[in-house]
């Protein structure tokens, strides 16, 4: 095997990975353009939302690091992962550890929400409705927030366990 | 079952196509007038202007030199208009019928 691959393991499959920068970029697209360019913010809308459908089925099908039931813990394990996590005193997992198991679930449930409030933005009942903008500018705010949490955190287990979990997400490769 | 979600998934970034005519939000791009903001007219007042016009207002705000309203036409279909909002005259949106 190569120097640069001995060592390494293959920990997230190419549908993953696209996934994961497919939301990022659609996500920036869709905040840029929100008020502005109405065609494109909604077709990046629609076109995240069918991705994170896509993300939800491939949790059941696919290989095992991309299965929900791998890394989606309890409220309980996942709240004394954090607690270890702040001491870095938490163990290192290959798949996602327990807190991005639940970013992962925070993060669906947001986008859901912000897709469904946009999707009602474009029917007669809420044309123009103030409420609704406001309800679907709300969710996108708390995306956000999470976003913050989500960049935070990446740099928090990459610190501690001494690796680049961002190059991971795009090789799909980790140390052992 | 794999291969038809990943395909699955190239087809949605590619187009999401099918949505495209659905109604949205814009800003015009270009000013709706060149007149200083002290000759606007008042919210009120254009708002009254877009009425008389045969629309039924959902919401209006003036941003980036036009009155921007989402509206309801006599035909009962949605759209935005942007108006002149030293006059109320509209300026883009009128003509186009919005699903």
């Amino acid at each position: 095997m190569p120097p640069a691959l001995s060592g390494r393991v293959a920990v997230w499959d190419p549908f993953v990975r696209l996934f994961h920068w497919s939301l990022v970029a659609l996500f920036v697209a869709a905040y840029a353009t929100g008020d502005e360019i109405g065609w494109l913010h909604v077709r990046a809308g629609y076109a995240l939302a069918a991705l994170v459908a896509l993300r939800g089925v491939w949790g059941f099908v696919g290989p095992r690091n991309a299965r929900f039931a791998s890394f989606l813990r309890s409220p309980v394990e996942t709240l004394a992962f954090l607690r270890d996590s702040l001491r870095l005193k938490a163990p290192r997992h290959l798949g996602h550890n327990p807190a991005g198991g639940a970013m992962i679930v925070a993060m669906f449930a947001t986008l859901a929400y912000v897709s469904v409030t946009g999707v009602l933005l474009t029917a007669d009942a809420f044309w123009g409705s103030h409420a609704m903008k406001e309800a679907h500018e709300a969710g996108v705010d708390v995306m956000i927030g999470l976003i913050f949490l989500h960049l935070a955190g990446v740099a928090l287990a990459s610190f501690e366990h001494r690796e680049n979990l961002v190059r991971a997400m795009i090789t799909g490769r980790k140390r052992a | 079952m794999r291969k038809t979600i990943i395909f699955a998934s190239l087809a949605a970034l590619v187009g999401a196509a099918g949505v495209a005519s659905a109604a949205h939000a814009d800003s015009l791009g270009r000013p709706c007038t060149t007149k200083p903001e002290k000759d606007y007219l008042t919210l009120d007042a254009l708002k009254a202007k877009v009425v008389e016009q045969g629309y039924k207002i959902r919401s209006g705000e003036i941003k980036k030199a036009c009155g921007e309203f989402y509206v309801i036409d006599k035909a009962g279909k949605k759209a935005e208009l942007f108006v002149d909002p030293t006059s109320g005259v509209i300026v883009a949106g009128g003509g186009k019928g919005k699903e």
